[in-house]
């Protein structure tokens, strides 16, 4: 058998065997955005998702963490209008609707007043402010 | 012997498909699904043309089924992905040769670039609508009945209530004519009126029009024209070259970070692909054939400025064209055995000084490659 025809099975296989490998991970979605985390790691958008999957599990520390590395992807040089208005503002949501489900209003308030300093503002992350404000004492 | 072996592949191919999705039918639902779930109870309202009304039937449907639960949708996908397998195989046997055809079908089936399709019940549209274009390519190719035009132009409508993109059904069917079954189309009306037909279709989808005037405050670009045409160029390339290197996949890429050194390697593909579509078209029409198709599959992709760069699952259509390519390219390399031929070629070589170079006349060597 000849090194070519070798190389073709071994493509073949090398396929099928990938092919298993997504299937598998399109059944798993933290581990989804794991991988597309660690194939883009410059990119908001995967990070965020991935965040959102941490909130899901309950480690609201990682999400927080990761929210936070969202925003600061989102506004770092040679990334894209969209990724700056969303990825900023959405992380920025998000941020400080985890603070307020643990009942810092506060807290939650000065997260959506420092993101809306970027310009131009999502529209999500001003009704999510507006509607902190109009908060008195908790976020209930 | 091709007799016997050919459907013991087709079915062989269609097993291993099945054993690789099917594992995973039950997994729960992924990223934008649930925004598709949460439509389907009302999709029955919206029965009607132009849109996606197909989508939201099957969708509909199969929740009036199963309910919330992910097994039955997922199945439905598995169902349409063998469905495509299968025209692939049928468009390639009608075109070039039945091995070919196997290995093409073998390809779309089970290629990784292709996964992100099937597992993701939101990439129904894509998958839906390159049913009814293939379906509509394979009755150009395949049927010399007279009610074919009736039933292609069916099957174009089909796809384009499935997704917009559909209404590609209409130039890809022309392309495939034209390359190989040109007497079909030698009538000197027919090209001008497919192109009206086509512009019609177009011009009556209401969502098209939206695409085509899309602002950044409503899914449209930020990015310039060149800009956009650019990294969207670049992302084509990118996630083209996965078909050969198989790694990289990803549900979200990172198109912005490729750097230069990638949208020069697009451009220079572009334009020789553009090139090699030319000087093939008569001589080798397989190449022109699959590099075109691969090329209008994405042309909305780069015309319409949308607010993200291409994902796999959107590249599913325009996959046809290379696999069927590659389907062709493997049974000739299996063929053509390298080692053999650099043995004669040096025996021939060796026999020329030998004999031949002491004043002896020039003459051609045969295997020299």
């Amino acid at each position: 058998m000849s090194l070519l025809r070798c190389a073709m099975v071994a493509w073949a296989v090398c396929a099928v065997w990938t092919t298993d490998d997504r299937a598998q991970l399109w059944a798993d979605e933290p581990g989804l955005w794991a991988d597309a985390v660690a194939q883009a790691p410059a990119k908001p958008r995967p990070l965020m998702n991935l965040a959102k999957q941490y909130v899901i599990d309950g480690d609201v520390a990682a999400a927080d963490a990761a929210y936070r590395q969202a925003m600061a992807l989102a506004s770092a040089t040679g990334r894209s209008q969209d990724e700056r208005i969303h990825g900023v503002g959405l992380a920025a949501t998000n941020l400080a609707l985890l603070r307020c489900r643990a009942g810092d209003r506060l807290g939650a308030l000065a997260i959506t007043t420092a993101a809306l300093k970027h310009r131009p503002v999502s529209t999500t992350l001003a009704e999510v402010h507006s509607w902190l404000e109009l908060q008195r004492l908790s976020c209930s | 012997m091709a007799r016997v072996a050919t459907p013991l592949v087709l079915v062989s191919l269609i097993l291993l498909t099945l054993a690789l999705y099917v594992p995973h039918l039950g997994a729960p639902w992924v990223y934008e699904d649930e925004n598709w779930l949460r439509q389907a109870p009302q999709a029955a309202q919206s029965w009607r043309a132009p849109g996606r009304a197909l989508t939201s039937q099957s969708y509909h449907l199969t929740w009036q089924i199963v309910g919330n639960e992910p097994l039955l949708f997922r199945a439905g996908n598995v169902i349409l992905h063998l469905a495509s397998g299968l025209l692939v195989y049928g468009i390639g046997r009608a075109l070039i040769s039945g091995p070919a055809a196997v290995v093409g079908a073998g390809v779309f089936l089970l290629h990784p670039l292709n996964s992100e399709t099937v597992s993701y019940v939101s990439a129904r549209p894509d998958l839906l609508s390159t049913v009814w274009i293939l379906l509509a390519t394979w009755i150009a190719v395949a049927c010399a009945t007279p009610w074919r035009w009736p039933l292609i132009l069916g099957a174009v409508w089909l796809g384009a209530l499935s997704k917009e993109t559909g209404l590609l059904g209409v130039p890809l069917v022309a392309l495939t004519l034209l390359i190989w079954r040109p007497a079909a189309v030698r009538r000197p009306a027919f090209m001008p009126a497919w192109v009206v037909l086509g512009a019609i279709l177009g011009a009556t989808w209401s969502s098209v029009r939206v695409w085509l005037e899309m602002n950044p405050h409503m899914g449209g670009s930020w990015y310039a024209w060149p800009d956009f045409l650019r990294l969207q160029v670049t992302a084509v390339w990118y996630l083209m070259s996965q078909l050969l290197t198989l790694q990289s996949f990803s549900i979200d890429h990172d198109i912005l970070a490729l750097g230069p050194r990638w949208t020069i390697v697009a451009v220079v593909l572009t334009v020789s692909t553009a090139i090699l579509i030319g000087i093939a078209w008569r001589r080798h029409p397989l190449v022109a054939w699959g590099l075109a198709w691969m090329g209008l599959a994405v042309a909305p992709r780069v015309l319409f400025r949308t607010n993200d760069f291409l994902n796999e699952h959107q590249l599913y259509l325009a996959l046809v064209g290379p696999s069927l390519l590659v389907g062709a390219a493997g049974p000739w390399l299996w063929r053509w055995c390298p080692l053999a031929a650099d043995r004669a070629w040096w025996r021939e070589l060796q026999e020329h000084w030998t004999s031949e170079s002491h004043g002896g006349p020039y003459r051609t060597l045969k295997g020299l490659p």
